[in-house]
């Protein structure tokens, strides 16, 4: 990609001197009011080790909508995400600079308990990963360990999160069954339940149905149109058609930078830059 | 625009702009035919309008088909998208000058041989060469992506629908005066109004162009 290919063309703001239809589509996300702003992140770096994974990110994640990370393999994109719930702390030489503030609370403060943050932002990852335990167990065993609920209570709270999972109609009968047993897209719709049973107010989704059937990934894309209504999500993809269909803001990031966020409306209608738009037709390796 | 990583996704939108030029090319002989036919009475000519009518409807029913199934099969997005998508809508625009242009060419059929001594003649003469450069200067200006004559392109409709408010005045003038001419005045007014829905097509191209290359929509009828 050459120099003139990387300059922001931002036509959105050439003078065409007649009258434009105007969009009225999503809010730019940098215009939001502070109080719709979930993850506050300003001016992040991250090295592992010498090497700079992630330069320079700021961008404000809005509260109650999906926001999609894309961008091809090795641009910081499960990096970034993994920031959110501190993740990189478990990987040994990584280097943060820079905030992130969830609902204003920066979360590298000191005082911050780590596990507790981990519980309000609870992540899925690409291959489902159940316990080896019960469908009822597997959901149950995060608020084993958080709250000290009656039997009737907790019985509640797993029946509650398995329908937030859309998975309570086929696993009604079958809650004493191994979740070993279960086929990929339900495992993978069971692990979002054990997520969302600890109400945590954000779930990270890495690549949640890259390893899923066609049918299986359609059910997980329903079920995130459903949880945007109780929780901020942010899900990195590979698919670009799925970050259109599932994400309200969008975020393209290439060697570690942010390109650039818009509404997922702008990102793949009209995006502001060259390096966006060469990514997302297809122009780009 | 660089190319594709696809060289195949290349080829088929390739395909799909060389299939828009054809039409293109065939709606501009269309009307010129048409005019001619109109002007001249030449009912040989007229049926070579009709004739090749048939093979601009075929070949937008093609592009249409080939445009919707690249947005199948490729799922395009931004520029690409907006080139698709453009394309359909064009498609519809340029079938629809073939329709026009068809519908003068049977007028020449069912009236006198057209007297160049009318009061409408000259500006029914402008009328038709600034509808003639509003279709080449949009099938231009698409093929150059060049919004700046678009825009100029769009403005000088204006200039169209004056002349074909006065080319109705002028026929419905005559209407008045000589009855016995009802039918070939009656059949101006026809020929202006298809006159200026040609000049409106190759606005809505032009209006196709600054939607391609900006990603925006202006209004119709912005002046």
């Amino acid at each position: 990609m050459n120099q003139n290919d990387q300059e922001s063309r931002d036509l959105r703001r050439v003078n065409l001197d007649t009258t434009l239809v105007e969009s009225s589509e999503t809010l730019d996300p940098n215009e939001l009011p502070d109080e719709e702003i979930c993850l506050n992140v300003s001016s992040l770096s991250l090295h592992y080790g010498e090497a700079l994974a992630l330069k320079d990110i700021s961008m404000k994640i809005p509260r109650q909508r999906v926001t999609a990370l894309i961008g091809p393999s090795g641009c910081g994109k499960s990096t970034l995400i993994r920031c959110f719930n501190r993740m990189n702390d478990l990987i040994d030489g990584v280097r943060i600079h820079g905030r992130i503030e969830l609902d204003g609370t920066e979360i590298h403060d000191r005082n911050v308990d780590v596990a507790q943050l981990r519980r309000q932002v609870g992540m899925v990852f690409q291959r489902p990963n159940p316990f080896p335990k019960s469908v009822y167990e597997n959901v149950a065993y995060g608020l084993r360990l958080t709250e000290n609920l009656p039997k009737s209570e907790l019985d509640d709270r797993v029946e509650w999160a398995l329908k937030s999972a859309a998975l309570w109609e086929e696993m009604e009968g079958r809650l004493k069954e191994s979740a070993l047993g279960l086929s990929g897209g339900q495992q993978q719709r069971l692990v979002i339940a054990r997520a969302v049973a600890v109400k945590p107010s954000v779930l990270l989704l890495d690549e949640p149905a890259s390893a899923l059937d066609p049918l299986s990934t359609l059910k997980i894309e329903e079920l995130i149109a459903q949880l945007k209504s109780d929780y901020t999500i942010v899900i990195v993809t590979h698919n670009m058609q799925q970050a259109a269909r599932v994400s309200d803001y969008t975020s393209f990031l290439y060697l570690g930078e942010l390109i650039e966020f818009d509404s997922t409306a702008n990102i793949f209608l009209n995006p502001s830059k060259q390096q966006t738009e060469d990514y997302i037709t297809g122009r780009y390796g | 625009m660089s190319r594709h990583i696809s060289g195949e996704y290349d080829k088929e939108l390739d395909s799909l702009q060389s299939t828009f030029t054809m039409l293109g090319g065939l709606a501009e002989q269309q009307l010129d035919k048409a005019m001619r036919a109109f002007l001249t009475n030449d009912s040989n000519l007229a049926a070579e309008v009709r004739a090749t009518e048939l093979q601009i409807n075929r070949h937008a029913v093609e592009l249409d088909r080939n445009a919707t199934f690249v947005i199948a099969r490729r799922q395009p997005a931004a520029a690409d998208l907006r080139l698709v998508v453009g394309l359909l809508k064009n498609s519809t625009d340029i079938e629809r000058v073939g329709d026009e242009a068809e519908r003068i060419a049977k007028l020449s059929d069912q009236v006198s041989p057209y007297d160049s001594s009318r009061s409408y003649h000259s500006d029914l003469t402008e009328m038709h060469a600034k509808s003639s450069v509003a279709l080449r200067n949009s099938l231009d200006v698409y093929a150059r992506l060049d919004v700046e004559n678009a825009l100029k392109t769009i403005a000088a409709d204006r200039e169209i629908d004056e002349l074909y408010d006065t080319v109705v005045k002028l026929a419905i003038d005559e209407m008045s005066k000589n009855h016995s001419t009802l039918t070939d005045d009656l059949s101006i007014i026809w020929v202006a109004r298809s006159l200026e829905r040609i000049s409106d097509h190759a606005k809505n191209i032009c209006e196709n162009v600054v939607y391609l290359v900006h990603g925006q929509t202006i209004i119709h009828n912005v002046q």
